[in-house]
Parts: structure tokens; C-alpha cells; sequence
């Protein structure tokens, strides 16, 4: 099966309030053209190798043409409950035709502390 | 007097004679021809005929599907007997192609051929280069490694930003709003019917067009003043282009073995590799995405473009305007540098 809409997200925990606020979680997909930034612990960064973007740990265009064009890494609503973060990410499903299978079965990704308990794929 | 006469039996239902064909063939070539360097717009020609061989036989084994592109390009590469050696001329082919366009092209500007009265062809040598960098652009996107998914979905991207159309473009190009399983089969129809089937359009008119106004005319100081100002097509100058072919394919069997074309990391939409370029031809609109934001790159792109489309008239104008007889030379050289330094700064940095 080919998953059309495969994204990856990136959450961090950047507090300990016990609300949903203490944990961002961006979309790792570059808003210049689409390829996929990474995590640069060495300089407290996202990296896109494709044109050199880079945004910081906000999500924040802080180099390259996004940041000329002031784009951000989109964020993605969060939610907890029951000790449960939610993200809010809808995700298409697909059968092998590429037909979508609507509703989606699974709109969301449940984490605990930073690690995935339901996978949303 | 033989029993049955092949030439007469056509002859009887084809009334063409010998006559009236070499008519047709005998183009009559000016003396600067003899020159290589005048040669080059016969060498995309010919590398095209290897590319339309070598990429039929590389169509009976390649599977355009995310599943399966990548495994048959590498059974191709390292099962299929000879199938190393296909690839390495149809890649190696497209890289000389290219390069030679574009030194077709040079050609062409700095000997002024496109004025008057070739501005047309001049336009339709335009469409050639731009017709032959898609393909060459759909053609590494097939082997589906991560540098084809990638350029692939930020080639999308790109004419996703083109005012009014840009939206629909992307997604008659990627068969949807993202890279999608219909994305690869659409790459493969567009690279082995549509694009060879346009340049076959646009080469047969731009050479009628040669036929109909003749070559440009050129003197070389050294020239000895008296004698034929021509020489003919037949068969001289396809003797000429004949020997280029056989250089050609010694040079593409070389840098096959050589060089051997070999399999890229496999694409992962999932992540984009640490260091990505595409193939050398991109490098200068690759810097300039690097260097400004996605709309004006686009933008200044499109302008570019449509600069030297019009060049014949704008050239015309600016030697009227500015009384510099050399402009054009000036602008090319200017031009010429500037691609050359932005090839060169992609190729040397990582980032
Ligand atoms: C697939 C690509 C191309 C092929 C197969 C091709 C083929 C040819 C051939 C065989 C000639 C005869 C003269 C020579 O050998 O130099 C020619 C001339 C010419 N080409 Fe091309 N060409 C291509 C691309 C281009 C491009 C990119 C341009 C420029 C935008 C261009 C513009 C011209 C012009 C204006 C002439 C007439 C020059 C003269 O009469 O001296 N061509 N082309
Ligand atoms: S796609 Fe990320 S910087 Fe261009």
C-alpha cells in the first residue's frame, strides 16, 4: 500500500505545567518546496538540506529563503487528556487504487511523554 | 539484363529519379561548416537517435511503479547481461546532449545567426533546450532514488508558484496534489512518448527551416579568397557528421565503462538526505533558489527566460539604442560567466 500523505512531526516537551502547551509538535515538511527538514541538535535548528532553510526550535524561518519569505514549519493543535497528548494531524487513508478510504479510520496520534502510543499510519 | 529489376519495379509505382533525390538531399553547405565547432547542432541530433535506441531497450525491462522502479533499474544495472552498459549510454548520452545544446546554442549567439532572418528558429531552438532539459528532468526522475522523489517534489513546488496556472500545473504533473503512486507512470509517459515526440516535431521544423534559409554565412580571415564559397551535404558533410558519431559512441562506451552509472540510496518520502543537488544542468537554478525567496527566483527566472526567447528583437533594439555593434557579445559573456560561476559554487559546497 502507498500512503499518500505520509508526514512526519516533530514534538518536543519544552515544559512541565501539565498542560498541552508544554509540548509543540511541527510538521517536518519544509514550507519552500517540500522536502523534509531535520533536527540539528549541534545548532539548536531545523535544517532543510534542499536550499539551506533553517527554523528554530519554534518552528520560525531564521535562515535561508523561508526565512526571506517569512515562512514557519506549520504546528500542529495539541490536546491532552487522561495523561494522553493528542495531536491533531488528519490522515488520509488509501486502498492499493489510490482510492481515498474516507472517513479517515484514525485522526489521531496519542503520546505519553514525548513517545508514540497509538500509532496514526 | 537481370531477370527481375528491384530499382525499375519501384521505380514503375515510386516515380522518383535519382535526379530529383540527390536534388532533394543536396543541401549546399558553406565552406565554414567544415569546421567542428559548426558541427554541434548535428551532435545533439545524433545523440538523440542513441537516446531513442538505448531507451527502448531500456523500456522493456523498467517497471514505472514506486514498488518496483527502483528493484528493475537495479536489475537492469547489475543482472540484466549488457544492461549496465544501456543505462551508462543513455545516461552518459543525456549528459552530452545537454551539453551540447548548450554549446549549440553559444554557438549560435555569438556568431549572430539568430538575426535576422532566423529569429524564428532561434525561438524554436528555444523550445528544443527547454523540451530537452523536461526530459532530461523526467528521466531522472524514473529510477525512483531519493534525489528522483525529491527533485520530483520540489520540481512540483516550483511551478506550484507560477501565477494563475501554477496550482494546476502541479497537479497535472504529479497526477494529484502530492507525490502519489500515479506520480511515475506519469514521469515515464512524458518521458519516452511525449517529450521525444515533440523534440522529433520541433528538430524536423527546425531543420526545415535551415533547409529553406540555408546555413548562416561566416568568413574566417584565413579562408583562401577564391574558390567554391560551398561544398555538398552528400556526401561530404554527412561524412563529416558520420566520423562526429563514431567519436561520439567511442567517447559513450568509454565513459560508460569507465564511469559506470551505478544505484543512488532509494527514495524515502520520509527523509530528505543530508547533502541533495540535482543533476549538473539544474545547478545554476538550484543556487538561485538558494539565493533569493521562492518568488522572486521564480520570477527573475521567468524573466530570464523570456529574455531569450525575444533576444533576436531585443538585440535588434539595444544595437539601435546603444550604437554598440557588440552588445550581444558583451551580454553573453556576462551571461555565460554567471552560469559558469553558479555551476561551479553548487558543485564545490555541500550546502
Ligand atoms: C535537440 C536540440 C537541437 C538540435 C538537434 C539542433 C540541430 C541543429 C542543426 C543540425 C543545425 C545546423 C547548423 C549546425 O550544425 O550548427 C542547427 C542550426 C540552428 N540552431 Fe539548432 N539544434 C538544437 C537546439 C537549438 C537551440 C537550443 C537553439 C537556440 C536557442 C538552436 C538554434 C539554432 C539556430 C538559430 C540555427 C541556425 C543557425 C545558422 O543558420 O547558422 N538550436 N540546429
Ligand atoms: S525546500 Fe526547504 S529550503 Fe527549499
Amino acid at each position: 500500500m502507498w500512503l499518500r500523505a505520509a508526514k512526519k512531526i516533530a514534538v518536543a516537551r519544552r515544559g512541565s505545567s501539565g498542560t498541552a502547551s508544554d509540548f509543540i509538535a511541527l510538521s517536518s515538511t519544509c514550507p519552500h518546496l517540500g522536502c523534509q527538514v531535520h533536527w540539528e541538535a549541534s545548532h539548536s535548528r531545523f535544517f532543510c538540506p534542499c536550499h539551506n532553510g533553517a527554523f528554530n526550535p519554534e518552528g520560525k524561518a531564521i535562515a535561508g529563503p523561508p526565512a526571506e519569505a517569512g515562512q514557519s514549519l506549520s504546528a500542529y493543535p495539541l490536546k491532552i487528556e487522561g495523561g494522553v497528548l493528542f495531536i491533531e494531524a488528519p490522515l488520509e487513508r488509501l486502498d492499493n487504487q489510490g482510492r481515498s478510504l474516507a472517513p479517515p479510520e484514525m485522526p489521531y496520534a496519542g503520546i505519553k511523554s514525548g513517545r508514540f502510543l497509538q500509532g496514526g499510519r | 539484363m537481370p531477370f527481375f529489376s528491384l530499382k525499375a519495379w519501384v521505380q514503375e509505382r515510386l516515380p522518383v529519379s535519382g535526379e530529383q533525390l540527390r536534388e532533394l538531399t543536396n543541401e549546399p553547405v558553406p565552406n565554414h561548416m567544415k569546421r567542428w565547432w559548426f558541427c554541434l547542432g548535428g551532435t545533439p541530433a545524433y545523440l538523440f537517435l542513441v537516446q531513442i535506441a538505448t531507451g527502448i531497450m531500456l523500456a522493456m525491462y523498467y517497471q514505472p511503479a514506486p514498488e518496483t522502479a527502483y528493484e528493475s533499474v537495479r536489475y537492469i544495472t547489475e543482472e540484466l547481461t549488457f544492461g549496465w552498459y544501456v543505462r551508462g549510454i543513455h545516461k552518459w548520452a543525456a549528459t552530452l546532449m545537454i551539453a551540447a545544446v548548450i554549446l549549440h546554442q553559444m554557438r549560435v549567439y555569438f556568431t549572430g545567426a539568430y538575426r535576422k532572418p532566423r529569429e524564428i528558429n532561434w525561438m524554436v531552438g528555444m523550445c528544443l533546450l527547454i523540451a530537452t532539459l523536461l526530459t532530461g528532468f523526467t528521466g531522472y526522475s524514473l529510477v525512483y532514488e531519493q534525489l528522483s522523489f525529491w527533485g520530483a517534489t520540489v520540481g512540483a513546488n516550483i511551478s506550484e508558484s507560477v501565477p494563475v496556472i501554477g496550482v494546476f500545473l502541479k497537479k497535472i504533473m504529479l497526477a494529484g496534489d502530492t507525490y502519489n503512486e500515479h506520480t511515475l507512470p506519469r514521469f515515464f509517459v512524458l518521458h519516452a512518448a511525449v517529450l521525444p515526440v515533440i523534440l522529433v516535431l520541433l528538430v524536423a521544423v527546425h531543420i526545415a527551416i535551415i533547409r529553406v534559409q540555408g546555413v548562416s554565412e561566416l568568413k574566417f580571415e584565413d579562408e583562401p579568397p577564391k574558390g567554391p564559397e560551398h561544398f555538398n551535404f552528400f556526401p561530404d558533410h554527412l561524412m563529416t557528421e558520420l566520423a562526429l558519431g563514431l567519436v561520439l559512441m567511442i567517447i559513450l562506451s568509454a565513459l560508460a565503462t569507465i564511469l559506470p552509472v551505478e544505484m543512488g540510496p532509494k527514495a524515502d518520502p520520509l527523509v530528505t538526505p543530508e547533502v541533495i543537488k540535482p543533476e549538473w544542468f539544474f545547478y545554476v537554478m538550484f543556487r538561485w533558489l538558494k539565493l533569493f525567496s521562492r518568488t522572486a527566483a521564480i520570477l527573475s527566472t521567468g524573466f530570464i527566460v523570456f529574455t531569450m526567447f525575444a533576444w533576436p528583437f531585443i538585440d535588434d533594439w539595444l544595437r539601435r539604442k546603444t550604437r554598440i555593434p557588440e552588445i550581444s557579445v558583451w551580454i553573453g559573456i556576462l551571461g555565460v560567466f554567471l552560469m559558469t560561476g553558479l555551476t561551479v559554487w553548487e558543485a564545490v559546497v555541500a550546502h
